[in-house]
């Protein structure tokens, strides 16, 4: 049990909350959210699996992987929060639009 | 034909009152399985020896003759090339995607064009940004600019480079952004566009450039293939930033309002 074993396993845990969300939230935003929580996980394993143990050197492969994840997952987040915006605008027009014409009834 | 709807409607109303017990099983269930799923995972990882990598001491006269003497930045832009363009391209591609869903009012980037859904729209008109705020961005914005171009020059022999660079010059724009939608304004669309575009556009010239040298794709000129990365880099870093504020907007600005901002 080295600290690196609890590095791996404390990201696999943030993998696994990062799913559950995913699967049973039903919340746009959290399911966003969600996903972050998982590519968190992944990047930290990246990170681990780089660090190199008993002090063999580091292995930037990794490093530069998380790098280009990072990069990629600000991207999918903010196209998933605008298509989100979108859908609220959507859907609250559509209830002002219901709403308006059980008024007019 | 009625009796079979309302004999649906009844039949919806009935799971409507399973859902609760449903949604509870569904849960214990997803979580039980994800705790396998992540189990297994943990088992599959921790059984894996440290593996005979290529260790630093294998790779080092690669990055002699990478052109830089940073890590980091040699396998980003040199031996992994291609997925650091690729990147690129996939912000490129969200910035694309987040202009083609929505338009925003240019004097006023915060707030989508459509006034049904936002009937209170806060106001950033006002009389200007206040005292201090302008006087903070005004000292703040030119020292990021310093900073970022240093971090992407710097990515060459020690940690920095095109996306840190580009990241705190997409804090840059956001902080402008905040503190003073109006100036945002009355930059040009094209001038945006335009540096949207820059660092992908120079990537995949250089990229191709590589042929007339004899190489492959993304193969530099072995003697000075350090410039070559250092043009890619300040590109990148410029239309990084760039792309990350246009992502913070939401949209692209809509050329009708900004006619009309224009007559005044």
């Amino acid at each position: 049990m080295t600290i690196t074993t609890g590095y791996i396993i404390s990201a696999l845990l943030l993998f696994g909350i990062g799913m559950n969300g995913l699967m049973t939230c039903s919340h746009q935003l959290r399911k966003i959210l969600a996903v972050n929580l998982m590519a968190s996980g992944v990047f930290l394993i990246l990170i681990v699996t780089g660090f190199g143990t008993d002090g063999s050197a580091i292995d930037h492969v990794p490093h530069a992987m998380v790098l280009t994840g990072i990069v990629i997952s600000v991207s999918t987040t903010a196209l998933a929060l605008t298509l989100a915006c979108r859908i609220q605008q959507r859907l609250n027009r559509s209830a002002d639009e219901t709403a308006e014409g059980n008024d007019d009834d | 034909m009625n009796g079979g709807l309302t004999g649906m409607k009844k039949r919806k109303q009935s799971m409507k009152g399973k859902f609760k017990r449903k949604d509870w099983q569904f849960a214990t269930l997803t979580s039980l399985l994800i705790a396998t799923l992540v189990t297994f995972l943990c088992w599959a990882i921790l059984k894996e020896p440290p593996g005979e990598d290529l260790t630093a001491e294998a790779l080092a006269p690669l990055f002699v003759q990478s052109g830089v003497t940073s890590p980091v930045t040699a396998i980003l832009l040199n031996f992994r090339g291609y997925d650091t363009l690729l990147e690129v391209m996939v912000l490129f591609l969200a910035g694309l995607g987040i202009w083609s869903q929505a338009t925003v009012d240019p004097t006023n980037p915060l707030v989508f064009s459509s006034p049904a859904t936002h009937p209170t729209k806060p106001n950033f008109h006002g009389p200007g940004p206040e005292l201090i705020l302008a006087t903070l961005v005004r000292i703040l914005i030119p020292l990021m600019v310093l900073v970022a171009g240093y971090l992407t020059w710097a990515g060459g022999f020690q940690a920095g480079g095109a996306f840190q660079g580009g990241a705190l010059l997409g804090g840059a724009g956001i902080l402008l952004i905040l503190a003073e939608p109006q100036r945002i304004s009355t930059i040009p669309p094209a001038l945006i566009r335009f540096g949207i575009v820059l660092g992908p556009a120079i990537f995949l010239l250089v990229g191709v450039s590589c042929f007339g040298y004899g190489g492959n794709f993304l193969q530099y000129p072995q003697p000075g293939a350090g410039s070559w990365l250092l043009l890619i880099e300040f590109g990148a870093a410029i239309s990084i930033g760039i792309t990350l504020t246009t992502l913070f907007v939401g949209g692209r600005p809509d050329p009708k309002r900004l006619k009309g901002t224009d007559q005044p």
